[in-house]
This record gives C-alpha cells, sequence and structure tokens, in this order.
C-alpha cells in the first residue's frame, strides 16, 4: 500500500533545501493518498513526486472503498497516517472516486482535507459536479509523459510549496 | 495540455477576482501578476459585498477568485460560507490569501470549502513568486469550471 514497497517505507528522495517549506513542523514528511486503480498511472504519479523537493511519502489505494477505509483508519489500515493530501481518480472500481468526494466532504472530520483530483475525464459535467461537490482543484491527465510531468511540477509547487494545509 | 501562446504561456487571458480594501495592495498583487508573465486580469473588489453583487451581476467569467481573511464588514469567512453555499458560486476556485491568521482561522477556511489557504509574503519578490506558481497551477494546468 505504501508505494514502492519493495524498498524501505520513508520520504521520497527530495530533502528540505533550506528554501520555503512553511507548511510543515519541521522534519514531518507530508503524507498523501492516492486513490487509482491503474498501476501505471500510479508508477508515473510516484516517480514525478520523487522529483518533489519537499519530503512525501505517498499511499495507495486501488478502489474508493479501499481509499474510505484508509481513511477512516478501518482494519487492516489503522497504522496508515492521515494524509494531508488526497490525489483522487473518478473512475474507479468497487466505489467510485466521486461517491469517495462526496463522502469526504460531507465528513467533518475528513472534510478539511484538500483533494485534488487527477483524472483522464475532461467531460464538463466531471468538471462542474467535483467543483459542486467542493473538490480543490480538478486536473485532467495529460496524455504526453512531458506534459503529465510539466502538471506535476506545478502541482508539486503550489500544493506542496506554497499552501498553508490544514493543521493535523 | 496547451502551447504557450501570446499570453506569457496561458492559452487565453484569465480574469481573477480580488477582494480587498486597499487599492495598494491591490496593485501590488497586479504587479505580481505582470512579473510572473502577465495574461491575467486583476479585477478589485472592496467587501464582501461588492464581491458577491459582481459575481450575480454576470458580465465576464472569473476564472479564480482571491480573497482574504479581513475584510471590512463581513470578513473573509462569511464571504466563504455565502460563495460555497450558493449554487450560482460555489464552483468558482477560491482562493484565500491571508498575511495572518491563527491555526484555528486556517482550519476555518478549510472547513469552509476555501479551495485552499496561502499565505500572503510581505515583499513583491515572493509575492511574483506565488502570482508565479497560481498561474502555472490554477491557469495552465487545472480545468477551470465553465
Amino acid at each position: 500500500m505504501l508505494a514502492g514497497d519493495d524498498a524501505a517505507p520513508g520520504p521520497a528522495d527530495g530533502s528540505p533545501d533550506g528554501g520555503r517549506l512553511p507548511q510543515l513542523e519541521s522534519g514531518r514528511v507530508m503524507e498523501i493518498l492516492h486513490v487509482e486503480d491503474s498501476p501505471g498511472d500510479r508508477l508515473l504519479t510516484e516517480e514525478a513526486l520523487k522529483e518533489a523537493t519537499v519530503p512525501n511519502r505517498l499511499w495507495i489505494a486501488k478502489d474508493g472503498e479501499e481509499a474510505m477505509a484508509i481513511l477512516r483508519h478501518e482494519p487492516p489500515f489503522g497504522d496508515v497516517p492521515r494524509p494531508d493530501l488526497i490525489l483522487l481518480d473518478l473512475n474507479l472500481p468497487r466505489k467510485d472516486g466521486r461517491e469517495v468526494l462526496a463522502e469526504v466532504k460531507a465528513d467533518p472530520s475528513l472534510r478539511r482535507i484538500p483533494v485534488i483530483i487527477l483524472t483522464t475525464s475532461s467531460a464538463e459535467a466531471d468538471i462542474r459536479r467535483t467543483y459542486d461537490l467542493h473538490a480543490n482543484c480538478y486536473i485532467t491527465k495529460p496524455v504526453g509523459l512531458d506534459q503529465f510531468l510539466s502538471v506535476m511540477k506545478a502541482l508539486e509547487e503550489f500544493w506542496l510549496r506554497n499552501v498553508t494545509l490544514p493543521p493535523r | 495540455m496547451t502551447p504557450p501562446s501570446g499570453v506569457g504561456g496561458l492559452a487565453r487571458p484569465h480574469r481573477i477576482l480580488l477582494v480587498e480594501d486597499d487599492p495598494a495592495e491591490a496593485r501590488l498583487l497586479e504587479e505580481a501578476f505582470e512579473l510572473a508573465g502577465g495574461g491575467v486580469t486583476l479585477e478589485r473588489a472592496a467587501d464582501g459585498e461588492a464581491a458577491l453583487a459582481r459575481l450575480r451581476s454576470g458580465g465576464d467569467r472569473i476564472d479564480l477568485l482571491l480573497l482574504p481573511l479581513h475584510l471590512p464588514g463581513p470578513g473573509g469567512r462569511e464571504l466563504l460560507a455565502e460563495l460555497k453555499g450558493s449554487p450560482e458560486t460555489r464552483r468558482i476556485p477560491a482562493l484565500v490569501l491571508s498575511s495572518g491568521g491563527s491555526e484555528a482561522d486556517v482550519l476555518a477556511t478549510w472547513d469552509a470549502h476555501a479551495n485552499a489557504f496561502l499565505r500572503k509574503p510581505g515583499n513583491l519578490d515572493d509575492l511574483a513568486a506565488l502570482a508565479g506558481s497560481i498561474r502555472r497551477f490554477w491557469l495552465r494546468s487545472v480545468q477551470l469550471p465553465g
């Protein structure tokens, strides 16, 4: 469940560079939950976040039900920390991303966690509906690798380096 | 995504509504967006009521809202609650940009469905860097609601 779980769990390669890292207590690793059923897409995101200058740890949920179980610390996920950020795909097995979003944003103990929709869908209906459900932002994954990496870089810069996340 | 074009890498010009009672602060932010590459029109509303009136009046589409925590009259949190509670305005991304704010303020802002909370830097260089990040993420990478 921890991304790249054949390796020792821990922060990605990036380390604090003494620059602007105001949002976390010093030394703390940013916990990111990625809800995605495609192994290829999971790997791409993992690779992109390894480049991040902010230490982060990526947790994986393969479907919406697993995501909710992780967020609610249900067994066997009791030890998974509450994420600072959720990257959420929309089309997922078992429980769909739209349902996950609605549940997270309706739950007073979870709604403060920023949810970034990261999906292949560019349907206007999905964009509107997810913003109406209080998704924090909506990204259609670009198909080309370079473009995907450039979007992930902008995401990392904004969400990991500039945003002041809700205190834990 | 879209290839760089004539507006500093943006596919089209964008319009941001800034809620700010101090015109000098608004000019500073405008300069920050210019330094970050331009292509952004910053419209100012002096308080929450003016912002709501602007959003409800139709007119050019607002892509993004920037609002502070502290405002004359009803505060930023009341404005956020109004924006996010109303079907006509709730989907417009609203970023809180605040130079102050306690931990409780930050938490309440997220709970009120702000799309993000940002600390406002005190100097132009850092403000331009932040404007650059907002441009690269919100105006180039994100699907904004139509």
